[in-house]
């Protein structure tokens, strides 16, 4: 029976020892940790900032004042004679942190729309034009009724279009 | 009861074995204190971060708050609200403060590919590693870049992310010490 308990006793003190040495071992070691926290508030803000009327040409009037959004421009004119034309400057400014690229200009029109009246986009071009952080783009859209229609055809008399100016981040 | 007997007499066995070997471990890393001349009986093991500071920034400051550090461990916390490009630069002191000579054994870091992933929105450098091998009194500097990178064709605002770089130091046997720096 003592001999159990002298064993009982080795047995504890060569445990402790074991633990012992495992701490003083781990003790010869570090870990040295760099941690971080990085959040990213960067803004992607761009929109229309204004539109306005730069020009008009023969009878051309407006139907009512142009407005705009954010994401949209409207504007409703009236073209009376052929040459007839009215142009919008259109201002689209990045008040974000993130350069833009113009990627895609898309114009769509119904598809019962006047042939007589055409559009013309100047200003910027897809792929090419930059709208940096702070920047503007000043885009013009000129109506106007194509001369080589005269006041006889007998089609549609008025047109609806949209263009879409899709930016990305350059 | 015999049973009983010869299973305590393995584990006495088996426990004597673990001292003995442990025992040699032990003895291994003890030889550079011999080799360094240190002649303490007690020796100091203590490796740390001492300093950690913003050398450089470029654009908008992201610092949320200035850097902290304590002994083992380094804390930044940034907020990038400028634009892509914008970066900092911070410079870490490791100093060995103790007795015992220390080696970088390796720096892993979470994410694994962390200055190695260019298609993060945030990207890491590591400028100057740390010095392999650092005697008692050493100090050793090196400098991690965080930026917000600019080569992306879009980058997802409001995110956020954790990063950890872990150095790990371990005694550095005498003979080793004598290496060259690598």
């Amino acid at each position: 029976m003592k001999r159990i308990e002298i064993k009982n006793v080795i047995i504890t003190v060569l445990m402790v020892i074991i633990v012992g040495m495992s701490i003083g071992y781990s003790l010869l070691t570090t870990q040295l940790l760099i941690k971080g926290n990085v959040q990213i508030a960067t803004k992607w803000i761009l929109g229309i900032s204004s539109i306005e009327k730069v020009d008009t040409k023969g009878e051309a009037y407006e139907k009512s004042p142009p407005n705009h959004t954010l994401n949209t421009a409207t504007f409703d004119v009236g073209l009376k004679t052929p040459s007839d034309s009215i142009t919008y400057n259109i201002k689209i400014k990045n008040t974000g942190t993130i350069n833009a690229k113009l990627n895609k200009i898309t114009v769509s029109t119904d598809y019962d729309s006047s042939p007589a009246i055409d559009y013309k986009i100047e200003g910027v071009e897809e792929n090419v034009t930059e709208l940096p952080s702070g920047g503007e783009n000043n885009i013009m859209v000129t109506v106007k009724w194509n001369e080589s229609y005269d006041n006889n055809f007998e089609e549609a008399l008025s047109k609806t279009v949209t263009i879409a100016f899709d930016y990305i981040q350059s | 009861m015999k049973n009983m007997t010869k299973r305590k007499a393995m584990i006495i066995t088996a426990l004597v074995l673990s001292v003995i070997f442990m025992g040699i471990g032990f003895a291994a890393l003890s030889s550079s204190i011999a080799i360094n001349g240190t002649a303490k009986v007690s020796s100091v093991w203590d490796v740390a971060i001492t300093n950690v500071e913003m050398v450089e920034n470029y654009g908008l400051n992201p610092e949320v708050e200035s850097p902290s550090f304590s002994g083992t461990e380094a804390y930044f916390n940034l907020d990038f609200a400028g634009m892509p490009g914008d970066y900092v630069i911070y410079e870490i002191t490791i100093e060995n403060r103790g007795t015992i000579s220390a080696k970088l054994e390796e720096y892993v870091t979470d994410p694994e590919d962390l200055f190695y992933d260019s298609s993060r929105n945030v990207l890491y450098a590591i400028y100057n590693e740390p010095s392999y091998y650092l005697a008692p009194g050493e100090t050793t500097t090196f400098a991690i870049q965080i930026m917000l990178n600019d080569q992306l064709d879009y980058i997802a605002t409001g995110s956020r992310e954790t990063t950890t770089i872990q150095f790990n130091y371990r005694e550095a046997y005498g003979a080793e010490y004598e290496e060259p720096y690598e």
